[in-house]
């Protein structure tokens, strides 16, 4: 008998009932509020557990947020999914190992020149010369930004300082505006990635740029800086921050000296209430 | 609804991976700063985030869905109650002015979540089960029909039908039993909503 009442929930959820059976058992689930209740949570479990939209989405989602971790291979992942060669296949795992394999040759052929062509800065990657952007000092230059194609990794694949090494979590978000619909931050100095010059270990850092769309009355925000170190990063545990302020017209400039030994830098601006992000980017400090 | 967050909207709908990552690097790091002011993690801002996405996919596929808000102030809302409901659950941490403020979960919208905690239960408790039962119920879930399971599997029908029955009857019992799926069901109901959980 309840092997035959198992049938008839199949069926009925299947949809293979007749009319004339889905009526009767839509009639006897209305008689029979326990039967109703093990109907709606068979109902349920088809949804949560097997094929659907949403945990299509979810299978998605999971594959995304992947990128989002910790992982030392982020960058690389991320350069090989922004070649528009999105793989689906399962092809991606060997590619990364090639291009690390690669990449690990041109690093030890790059050592191997180093040793007998020239002394200088081995270890630290060279700054390209590129037009300057907007409003940035005429001595500031631009180092290579992260790379967005594979050919690109290979080539710059070079022997870095470790406190050059960049932080994939923050490098994630670099260039990314964090709201949407209300304002956001627009930076115009320095640049993104520029190169800084210290004097005695000392860094007068300035910063400049203005909001876009409406501010919320009372709105105030912060700006952390951090080295390249991750876990002080993982802890939220900046090397400085400030207050930012902006003005009524939306503008704001901020000046604090830091004491910042050559190395990679990032600084995030972040809403002093909520925490949120709203703008991250970084420098190098030579 | 600007056209920015409509396409938002339809990419969660028509899960399209490109824009659920721009998704990602957009809003996450707001999502991030919320919950790490009220303990929380990267990873527990990552699910977080991936739960509010998939109650904004069912909230978004209803007839009539408005958005009222920015689409961030909106993720973020589902984000802040979610993450409410289990600081209150686990911890019974003091929760923070900023997680207490924002954009207001309606009743329909507070429905959804409890939906998914709901699915997210069943899931929880699907993965309790022994690996045998696992498979047959996920095909079974998946609506392969049992004969084809049983003739794959190299049993008999009537073998796949008792064991799937049993299998089933085993899940029921495992959700049943948990209190949460009670509290969940009270709460979804909407006659319950009010006297529950006091929301935000």
């Amino acid at each position: 008998m309840e092997f035959n009442i198992d049938e008839l929930i199949d069926g009925y959820l299947a949809g293979t009932m007749d009319s004339g059976a889905r009526e009767t058992f839509e009639q006897r689930m209305a008689a029979d509020p326990d039967l109703a209740a093990r109907v709606q949570l068979e109902r349920e479990l088809f949804e949560a557990i097997g094929t659907s939209p949403e945990n299509d989405l979810r299978a998605s989602l999971r594959l995304i947020s992947e990128k989002f971790n910790t992982s030392e291979s982020l960058e690389e992942v991320v350069a090989l999914q922004s070649s528009g060669k999105r793989n689906r296949n399962g092809w991606a795992l060997p590619a990364l190992l090639l291009i690390t394999l690669v990449s690990a040759f041109f690093v030890f052929r790059s050592i191997q020149s180093s040793k007998t062509e020239s002394p200088v800065s081995p270890l630290i990657p060279a700054p390209q010369e590129v037009s300057p952007p907007q409003q940035t000092a005429p001595a500031e230059k631009i180092l290579p930004q992260t790379p967005s194609q594979p050919g690109q990794a290979i080539q710059k694949s070079r022997p870095v300082a470790s406190a050059y090494v960049p932080i994939p979590k923050l490098e994630t978000y670099i260039g990314s505006y964090f709201r949407s619909g209300d304002f956001r931050f627009v930076v115009n100095a320095p640049a993104t990635g520029v190169v800084l010059k210290a004097t005695s270990g000392k860094l007068n850092f300035k910063l400049s740029g203005k909001t876009e769309g409406d501010l919320p009355a009372g709105a105030a925000f912060r700006i952390l800086f951090f080295n390249n170190n991750v876990r002080d990063f993982e802890k939220m545990k900046p090397i400085e921050s400030g207050a930012l302020v902006v003005s009524t017209d939306g503008k704001f400039l901020f000046n604090k000296e830091l004491s910042a030994p050559p190395g990679l830098y990032y600084y995030l601006i972040e809403d002093e209430q909520s925490g949120a992000w709203m703008y991250v980017s970084k420098f190098q400090v030579d | 609804m600007d056209k920015k967050e409509q396409h938002f909207i339809e990419g969660i709908l028509s899960n399209n991976p490109r824009v659920l990552e721009e998704i990602y690097r957009g809003c996450l790091p707001a999502m991030y700063g919320m919950l790490r002011r009220n303990n929380g993690t990267y990873e527990d801002a990552k699910d977080v985030f991936q739960e509010s996405l998939v109650v904004v996919f069912h909230h978004a596929a209803k007839p009539g869905f408005q958005l009222t808000a920015p689409f961030q102030a909106y993720l973020l809302g589902i984000g802040r109650f979610i993450w409410m409901r289990q600081l209150k659950k686990n911890t019974r941490t003091e929760v923070t002015s900023d997680l207490e403020d924002g954009y207001d979960i309606d009743a329909d919208l507070e429905r959804q979540i409890f939906e998914s905690e709901k699915q997210n239960l069943y899931r929880e408790k699907f993965g309790q089960l022994g690996q045998d039962c696992r498979q047959v119920l996920q095909r079974f879930f998946d609506r392969e029909p049992l004969q084809s399971i049983a003739l794959d599997m190299g049993f008999t029908a009537d073998y796949i039908k008792k064991k799937n029955k049993v299998c089933k009857e085993k899940l029921m019992v495992l959700i049943r039993n948990d209190g949460r799926f009670k509290e969940i069901s009270l709460q979804n109901h909407p006659n319950t909503t009010d006297t529950g959980d006091d929301g935000i």
